[in-house]
């Protein structure tokens, strides 16, 4: 299984200083008083949602960032230390499943911080759905009649794609600095390899590429939400993304960044894994790889219901 | 009470289906069809996708003609030679369907035809059964009665390979029963219907076989042909949903039962008129999103991972 890692070391020696120099920052978003949740580095089990409606298997996520992204380390020692969980690593799918919420939580900690620096600090979050074949399908009308009559192929996109953050993208990097991590509408990663082997035109396949992000947002496909993340604190904040019921089934990649001034300061990957559980898992399997016995068990399932049900109707029939 | 759907992937109100079922079964309990043809399109406006509702709609019509092919049998209703003649043919034509089905998909034209078969064969159907029902009540109120008029003459006779069907009382060369069955069999296999709609003014009018017998004979066949879609479905496209399945044919067998009893208050002429309007309601609906400017002009077509 897919679990927390860690994509960079930390200096130790910074790696002390921190929590304390508890620093004031401007934060865009009202603060509140942190809740008294451990951030301890041992997955917490379970941790029940004010909705109610989904389980929660918390799970220590990643650990820390920087030091060797070389993109964001724009001095020797990074002024942040970034720390994100998400509340749960497995999220069974089983006959109760309609969705589940993912809630994110870390601290910004300023370690390395320079006095008077009170440029605001971001947090977005991404997260990637499985990825595969895409298929968008242009209909038009041909005598009367709706019909596809376009179709341009993708070789990749994302099957569900969520962006939340602590603001507007817009304002919290440049396009540039967005496009190069992949955050946001415009960079989700809806790849055409066939496209230039297929001789189609640029234009189209902007069109379509362009069609296909808007009707994935449309079908809650593709989400977004600016004020998905907020600061609770200082240095703490937390953010929620609601996976619906029909998300694909399968690994998810969470991407958590931290920003300051338009400039990426650090980021920690993971993973949360939609797993099928219990009867789902048995069906699907069944399904899936005895694809034939499946049948006919359907077919003998329905047969039976069919003859229990005339079985009923003669006995009524005779009692009546 | 939501459930999860496995196939369909994603959760579904278990009493919307089982609901639906019952609906669809009254009315297939009412006139004595499979329901395929309402199950399908129904599932289709609920948003299961529309290769999982055409599987899963062949396993629902298994249910409730197997149980109309038992009562059936009981009153002696059931020609088996001709029903496992038709259900050659409707092998090959199931055969030839499914694999249609799958070149469709690739081409993105599975709900566009799908959608046009449907109108074209509801509406024909429908406008036929129509004009034939308000033919016969206008003919009984004015206490015509006419003999029907038998052509004995017809080309079909003339055909070679000549089978004996005694409950049917025919002597009939093997070749239409299995066109027909084929040809039902594709239907079948594209539209997740039985095809009973089809095949039973076939039998009555090309065949000739006695009405009594008809019923009978043609749900056992629709019972064979859908039992068979299913399972090539389920093994070549992976769209049968078991468990949407079940909640459709547990409403379907109760509902048939009130719709059984229903029908019998009515005459046959008076079923085959509301039956008509039936069809024609959803052909008319299907055809207005064949006709109407779209919602979404583009559509997504993510390609399901093999495992």
């Amino acid at each position: 299984m897919a679990g927390s890692r860690r994509i960079a070391s930390y200096q130790p020696a910074q790696n002390m200083a921190l929590s304390l120099c508890a620093c004031r920052l401007v934060f865009r978003l009202p603060c509140e008083r942190p809740p008294c949740r451990p951030r301890s580095r041992i997955p917490t089990r379970i941790i029940p949602d004010s909705c109610g409606l989904v389980l929660f298997g918390a799970v220590l996520l990643a650990a820390i960032a920087v030091g060797g992204d070389s993109r964001a380390d724009t001095t020797n020692s990074p002024p942040y230390r970034l720390e994100a969980d998400v509340s749960m690593r497995s999220i069974p799918v089983d006959v109760r499943f309609s969705g589940a919420r993912i809630v994110m939580f870390g601290s910004a900690d300023p370690v390395n911080q320079q006095a008077g620096d009170a440029r605001p600090v971001d947090i977005v979050a991404v997260i990637q759905g499985v990825r595969s074949q895409l298929t968008v399908r242009r209909k038009s009308n041909v005598w009367g009649l709706w019909i596809n009559t376009k179709s341009v192929a993708f070789e990749q996109a994302p099957r569900y794609y969520a962006v939340a953050s602590t603001g507007p993208l817009e304002s919290i990097a440049a396009t540039g600095v967005l496009a190069e991590l992949g955050i946001g509408f415009e960079q989700i990663p809806i790849s055409s390899a066939f496209g230039g082997a297929a001789g189609t035109k640029p234009a189209l396949l902007q069109e379509f590429r362009q069609a296909a992000i808007e009707l994935g947002a449309r079908k809650k496909r593709y989400v977004r939400n600016d004020r998905g993340i907020r600061f609770v604190g200082t240095s703490l904040f937390r953010g929620q993304i609601d996976l619906p019921a029909n998300i694909p089934v399968g690994p998810l990649e969470v991407s958590v960044f931290l920003f300051r001034g338009g400039e990426l300061i650090a980021r920690t990957d993971s993973h949360v894994n939609l797993v099928r559980e219990g009867f789902e898992q048995f069906i699907y399997q069944f399904a899936n790889q005895h694809s034939f016995l499946y049948g006919l068990f359907t077919v003998v399932l329905a047969a039976g219901i069919g003859v229990v049900s005339s079985f009923f109707a003669q006995l009524r029939r005779l009692g009546g | 009470m939501e459930i999860y759907l496995p196939i369909a992937e994603s959760a579904a109100n278990v009493f919307v289906y089982i609901g639906m079922g019952a609906a669809v079964g009254f009315l297939s309990g009412m006139f004595g069809v499979g329901g395929g043809f309402l199950i399908t399109p129904l599932l289709m406006l609920t948003g299961i996708p529309s290769a999982v509702a055409v599987g899963t709609g062949s396993a629902q019509v298994v249910a409730s003609s197997v149980s109309g092919t038992i009562s059936q049998y009981r009153r002696n209703n059931v020609d088996l030679k001709m029903g496992l003649v038709l259900f050659l043919g409707g092998l090959a034509g199931a055969l030839a369907g499914v694999e249609f089905v799958h070149v469709l998909g690739r081409a993105g034209q599975f709900d566009f035809f799908v959608s046009l078969s449907y109108v074209v064969f509801l509406g024909s159907i429908g406008f036929l059964m129509l004009a034939e029902s308000l033919y016969t009540i206008r003919k009984v109120k004015s206490g015509i009665v006419s003999k029907r008029t038998r052509r004995h003459e017809s080309w079909i006779y003339a055909l070679p390979f000549k089978m004996r069907f005694h409950r049917s009382k025919l002597y009939l060369s093997v070749l239409p029963p299995l066109a027909i069955g084929a040809f039902v069999g594709l239907l079948a296999a594209i539209m997740g219907v039985g095809g009973g709609f089809v095949m039973v003014p076939a039998m009555i009018y090309l065949l000739r076989m006695p009405t009594n017998v008809v019923i009978g004979t043609s749900l056992f066949q629709i019972g064979c042909v859908t039992a068979l879609t299913t399972i090539l479905h389920a093994a070549s496209n992976h769209n049968v949903d078991v468990v949407l399945a079940f909640l459709l044919m547990i409403g379907a067998v109760t509902g048939a039962e009130f719709g059984a009893s229903a029908g019998q208050h009515l005459k046959g002429e008076q079923l085959r008129f509301l039956l008509a309007g039936l069809v024609l309601i959803v052909c008319l609906r299907i055809a207005w999103d064949l006709i109407a400017q779209p919602a979404e002009i583009y559509s997504l077509n993510f390609a399901r991972e093999a495992m």
